[in-house]
């Protein structure tokens, strides 16, 4: 990666596809357009962020606080990985049948 | 002979005013001369002052990414450490600063169980929180 030519805008969408990010913090952050399929957000703490058109293919989400996420929908949470311990924004409830 | 002298005299006039506005022009030219030249000068100055801002930085965002493959986690700390400081002195770098940071997730990803999360990870987070509301 070259400082000099490199051009990376601001707002570019985050890539953490695959990463192993259990346990962390994340609470306000953009993550709109972000990439975090593959993911292990294990007990990861998503308060306030904005998840708008993120992609959570197989992102791993057992026992992650999403309390006031922004932009979550129900077809992004079918794709993640779910389990009871989840905490879901107030606006989406699971079907648990 | 009045007649002729006055003639010359209204002649003598016109050539000293028109000598009058020649010569300020002249001056008025040198002095907007002078004033570019000094502010090209200037202008230089700031392209190499922000041309030294730009190797300086260069230089640390470089050091900064050899560091993060060794081995030390208080090397590569410090080097998260010296990006951070980066996206905070220099904004327009952010980007590219937290492009190389979830890179770094991704490729150096160390899975760490159900423990809490290593340094360089919370540290990376706490970026990420700061800089990508």
């Amino acid at each position: 990666m070259n400082l000099h030519t490199a051009t990376v805008r601001y707002d570019e969408a985050l890539d953490l596809s695959g990463t192993f990010i259990r346990r962390t913090n994340l609470s306000g952050v953009n993550l709109q357009h972000a990439d975090l399929s593959g993911a292990d957000c294990t007990n990861a703490v998503f308060r306030g962020a904005n998840l708008t058109n993120a992609n959570l293919r197989g992102t791993i989400l057992k026992g992650a606080d999403l309390t006031g996420v922004v932009g979550l929908t129900s077809e992004q949470l079918a794709q993640a990985v779910i389990d009871n311990s989840t905490i879901l924004p107030s606006y989406l409830v699971v079907n648990s049948n | 002979m009045i007649a002729v002298d006055l003639f010359n005299a209204a002649i003598s006039e016109v050539i000293r005013n028109y000598a009058i506005v020649v010569g300020g022009a002249v001056g008025l030219y040198f002095a907007w001369k002078r004033v570019t030249a000094a502010n090209n000068q200037a202008l230089s100055q700031l392209k190499q002052a922000d041309l030294a801002q730009r190797v300086h930085v260069a230089e640390l965002f470089n050091r900064a990414v050899g560091q993060l493959a060794d081995k030390k986690l208080e090397v590569r700390l410090g080097a998260i450490l010296t990006l951070e400081q980066i996206c905070k002195e220099y904004p327009d770098r952010s980007g590219l600063v937290i492009r190389l940071l979830t890179t770094y997730l991704q490729k150096n990803a160390v899975k760490y169980g159900d423990n809490k999360p290593p340094t360089d990870v919370q540290t990376i987070m706490d970026i990420l929180r700061e800089f990508r509301k």
